[in-house]
């Protein structure tokens, strides 16, 4: 709950004028009530012992007009109610073993007033008892005062403290407006000032007359909000200057931007014909090991086409002597052998012609980048072979075992045929490589040994490409599909191989490439294609 | 024995005496009568009397009940202790109607004051030694 300043003040001198009212108004009138009743007892006190010390002296003396003299003493008091001289026997009993005190009134004043000798103090009468002794007797004088004086007394009083209390919370609360104006009021301007700094208004000034702490505030305050204003003027210039500053930086900085993506530009660009180059170089290593394997392929029904033609050329030349001759029946067999010949020739020619058309079609049908339904085992198997005669077209000498389990339930999937070869040439042309490198090791029984395997799983086909040369180092296996990167000596290989084999599968066919190598034993390459792709 | 009966019989005797001293009543010449009897003057004595026959106020003087003429007083007149005639004329006089007795040390103090104070009437003890005041006799005795 937010109290104000006013408020508090108010309140702070609200609860010292209702005390200082509670004080005159109640606390004054009962305490000069007390001291006025008991300077009244103590005075009738006296007045009751002087009447006694009269009466004991009248008594001594048997001057009765002493003692009436000193009864007079009290009878002119207004307030008086009665004055008793009591006289007091001390009884005994029969056996005079115990005695009692008897107290008669011998007299009183007025006379034809009665009381008791027990009569005490009330609300409206005072009683005070005075012993006397004397030789003759001994007793008390009982004086009776009335308290209407008294009351009358304290109800003046309690009217002036009441008339008093008035005057003290009237002027109490005029100093407690006056309090609260002249605190409060600088206090609230002092705060309406400060928010309209805090909003931001820095002309804000406190107008204060009073020449105490509050007026020390106002000044402090005025000039706080003067160095602020300095303070803020300084910092607006810096931050303007910090602003023209930076904005120059950023078109500085721009232009440099701009000049580094241009050179950046021009270099993505020389790096694109590069990869581009170096993709193409890749393809045409690639095309290397493919027409190394083609030739021998079409050169083997082309030997035979040659040598066939020969022949039949030298059997043409025995039949043209034979005709000469006249010799029939030779030149009926030589016309067989000729035939025969003739046969075997177009045989090769139609198989070389075979070939070619198979390498034209895989061309043809990859060049649209369109997925086609392939027969992977037959795809596979011819690649193994073309590697394989390439590799042998290389190194007249080098010879491996192969192996092959083709799956035939796979039947055939959607691929890119032309980039899927490309990739199963570019493991096999490094199995090869492998196991070539590790038999010129001159291990002994050691057979270069090359697996083929395909495999139909639940949702993709594995090819399983495997061979039992030195596999690859743990520390290099991870950077192997990495662009560029390549353990053949310089100028044998782009570093290109592996990684766009990884890019065919992955990114091409949404497919995976993994390996599992053992170094000493072997490596094996996974290809997994999705069945439905 | 008779070293303790002869003192006592001795004050015995004393205090009979001082108890019956013979008592003489004068009077100012003013208001008090010649003679009265003892009826009339224990009834004086005793404050029923406020005025004298000529309205003269009664002035009763006594010597002080503690010497032996007011012993004698005590025991003649009002047949009371001391005590009980101060507690009688307190009650009498503090009603105002009637002045208490004025009581003196010496016989010739109280013959003085009866001699100077009209309607006044004194008891006292011995001889009168004025002749300003008049012997007021008590059923015709000077003294008794």
């Amino acid at each position: 709950m937010f109290i104000g300043v006013k408020t508090k003040i108010l309140l702070t001198v609200l609860a010292i004028v209702l005390l200082f009212t509670i004080f005159s108004f109640y606390y004054f009138p009962a305490q000069q009530g007390k001291t006025l009743l008991t300077n009244y007892k103590s005075e009738v006190q006296n007045q009751a012992k002087t009447i006694a010390l009269g009466a004991s002296i009248a008594l001594s003396e048997q001057n009765f007009k002493g003692l009436k003299t000193a009864m007079d003493f009290v009878k002119e008091n207004e307030e008086l109610k009665f004055v008793s001289l009591i006289q007091k026997d001390t009884v005994w009993n029969d056996g005079h073993t115990d005695f009692s005190i008897e107290e008669n009134i011998l007299s009183s004043f007025p006379e034809n007033h009665s009381h008791q000798t027990d009569i005490a103090t009330n609300d409206s009468i005072i009683v005070m008892k005075a012993p006397f002794s004397t030789d003759i007797m001994n007793g008390e004088i009982m004086l009776g005062v009335s308290t209407d004086s008294i009351n009358v007394r304290k109800r003046k009083i309690r009217f002036t403290a009441l008339l008093i209390s008035t005057a003290i919370f009237l002027v109490g609360m005029l100093i407690g407006l006056w309090l609260s104006r002249n605190i409060s009021h600088p206090v609230l301007a002092l705060r309406k000032a400060a928010k309209r700094v805090g909003e931001g208004d820095l002309t804000s000034e406190v107008k204060s007359s009073s020449k105490d702490e509050i007026g020390e505030l106002a000044i402090a305050f005025n000039n706080m909000v003067k160095d602020i204003k300095k303070l803020s003027d300084l910092t607006l210039h810096q931050e303007k200057e910090k602003q023209q500053l930076l904005a120059s930086q950023n078109e500085a900085l721009e232009k440099q931007v701009e000049e580094r993506t241009s050179e950046l530009r021009k270099s993505l660009e020389k790096l694109q014909s590069a990869q581009a180059q170096l993709v193409q170089a890749e393809k045409m290593a690639s095309l290397g090991e493919l027409t190394a394997g083609i030739a021998h392929e079409i050169q083997n029904p082309l030997n035979f086409v040659n040598n066939f033609s020969d022949l039949n050329t030298e059997l043409l030349d025995e039949l043209q002597e034979e005709l000469q001759k006249g010799n029939t029946e030779d030149v009926q067999q030589l016309i067989k052998d000729l035939r025969e010949n003739e046969t075997k020739i177009v045989f090769h020619g139609k198989r070389a012609d075979t070939i070619v058309k198979n390498m034209l079609q895989h061309s043809r049908s990859n060049s649209s980048g369109i997925k086609e339904e392939t027969d992977i085992n037959a795809l596979v198997d011819e690649y193994l072979r073309l590697a394989y005669h390439g590799q042998r077209a290389k190194n007249k000498s080098f010879n491996a075992i192969l192996k092959t389990d083709y799956d035939e339930s796979i039947g055939k999937i959607n691929i890119l045929s032309q980039d899927i070869g490309r990739v199963v040439l570019n493991l096999l042309t490094n199995a090869f490589y492998i196991v070539n490198e590790k038999k010129e090791m001159n291990i002994s029984q050691y057979d270069p040994t090359i697996s083929v395997s395909t495999k139909r799983k639940d949702n993709f086909v594995e090819i399983r490409i495997s061979d039992n040369g030195n596999g690859i180092p743990e520390k290099i296996v991870d950077k192997i599909f990495q662009p560029f990167f390549t353990t053949k000596p310089t100028g044998q290989g782009t570093g290109l191989g592996l990684s766009l084999s990884y890019d065919i599968i992955v990114k091409g066919h949404g497919g995976n490439l993994s390996v599992n190598t053992k170094e000493g034993e072997g490596t094996d390459f996974i290809i997994q294609l999705p069945y439905k792709s | 024995m008779k070293k303790f009966v002869l003192p006592f019989l001795f004050f015995i005797s004393i205090c009979s005496y001082s108890q019956n001293s013979p008592l003489t009543v004068i009077g100012n010449n003013n208001g008090v009568p010649e003679q009265l009897s003892m009826v009339a003057l224990k009834s004086v004595m005793n404050g029923n009397q406020a005025k004298w026959s000529n309205g003269q106020k009664v002035v009763i003087a006594l010597m002080k009940l503690t010497t032996d003429a007011g012993k004698s007083i005590c025991s003649k007149i009002y047949g009371k202790t001391a005590a009980e005639i101060t507690k009688h004329w307190l009650m009498v006089s503090m009603k105002g109607a009637i002045d208490a007795p004025v009581f003196f040390n010496t016989a010739a103090d109280l013959q003085n004051f009866v001699v100077k104070t009209s309607g006044a009437i004194g008891v006292f003890s011995g001889s009168v030694t004025t002749s300003s005041a008049k012997t007021v006799l008590i059923d015709g005795k000077n003294t008794f």
